[in-house]
């Protein structure tokens, strides 16, 4: 049985020190952000932003905190998301994740798929276009359609691209318009039932 | 290495058990994300039986961002600078991680047979192009046997 460390072909040992090692720095870059983000004093607005003028007093050492960790990341590790992430910060953003990715909230809110049901989605594909192992492979598979396209990934793979872009992967589509289609959709069904009870 | 990911190892045995026709990458011994690629201009292009020598470094953000290439083979394109750096979408903007090393060199191949003078990286021979294009092929041509062909 793969284990996540097989499958990421890492050793969890205790003596490792930075994220440089692991070569997976966007986890260790989220684990920053996700720790200044708990930090942060007001909640995150429904779209995800936060406004950092907000941010006051002992907080500032938070902002403090998340750059020196930018920093750190984007010239040691020559992490480009550290980098561009850092300029924003630097620029004093008001919308702290730009209008490039989603919010946690719509990545919570993805549907989960099982193993056994893969077959019975049409999208789905045997392997995880972004870590290219196969789904059936992990002991605990935890594994996500997006609402529009309904192409599946490992939630682990597709949750740090979408914190940054808003597009599938493998076909490009918006995630984030599904929710005006379906509005758009259930309007048009019902006019269509009153069709059929009218001509039918 | 031992903490490469098994994605980049994956890969990497794929492009060696699996080539792509007229396109080979070989990582380095001593930086598994670092390769040595060499792709054959194609068929029909004025790029025809040269080899064009690139390196390809994969960031440790990789796949969540796109390879960095470059060309070091002296090419006359108008899609590729002075200094071998490629005008590509999916290198920029339109990177997804469900592309792959493979599918990146076989787009750089593909921009060879079929330049964009409308898009330029190298705007003099983007205009060159566009205002004399059987002088630009000559040239293209003249360069792919003066710097493309070493050691055939």
């Amino acid at each position: 049985m793969a284990t996540y460390e097989d499958d990421h072909n890492i050793t969890l040992a205790p003596q490792r020190q930075g994220a440089e090692d692991s070569g997976r720095e966007h986890q260790s870059l989220f684990s920053v952000l996700n720790s200044f983000m708990t930090r942060a004093p007001q909640p995150a607005a429904a779209d995800g932003s936060h406004d950092f003028s907000a941010i006051s007093g002992a907080d500032s050492a938070a902002v403090d905190a998340l750059r020196n960790s930018l920093r750190v990341l984007s010239s040691e590790a020559g992490s480009t998301l550290a980098h561009e992430l850092m300029e924003q910060l630097e620029n004093n953003s008001s919308d702290f994740t730009g209008d490039k990715g989603v919010s946690d909230a719509f990545i919570d809110d993805m549907e989960r798929v099982s193993v056994k049901d893969l077959k019975l989605i049409k999208t789905a594909t045997d392997t995880c276009a972004i870590c290219t192992n196969d789904f059936g492979n992990d002991q605990y598979p935890l594994l996500v359609a997006l609402p529009t396209c309904k192409h599946v990934f490992d939630l682990e793979c597709i949750g740090p691209w979408l914190k940054f872009n808003k597009t599938c992967p493998l076909c490009r589509s918006d995630v984030t318009v599904k929710k005006k289609l379906e509005i758009a959709k259930n309007y048009e069904s019902e006019e269509e039932e009153e069709d059929w009870e009218m001509y039918g | 290495m031992s903490s490469l990911p098994k994605r980049i190892i994956k890969e990497t045995e794929r492009l060696v058990s699996d080539p792509v026709p007229g396109i080979s990458a070989i990582p380095h011994d001593d930086n598994l994300r670092y390769f040595d690629v060499a792709i054959q201009g194609p068929s029909g292009s004025p790029y025809e039986d040269g080899t064009f020598k690139l390196e390809l470094y994969l960031p440790d953000d990789y796949p969540m961002c796109a390879p960095k290439v470059r060309f070091l083979t002296k090419i006359y394109h108008p899609n590729i600078d002075k200094l071998g750096r490629i005008c590509l979408d999916v290198l920029k903007n339109n990177w997804s991680p469900a592309l792959q090393i493979r599918t990146i060199l076989l787009s750089i191949q593909a921009l060879l047979g079929a330049p964009n003078p409308d898009d330029p990286l190298a705007n003099e021979v983007a205009e060159e192009w566009k205002s004399n294009e059987a002088l630009a092929i000559a040239t293209a041509k003249s360069w792919t046997e003066q710097f493309a062909k070493e050691g055939d």
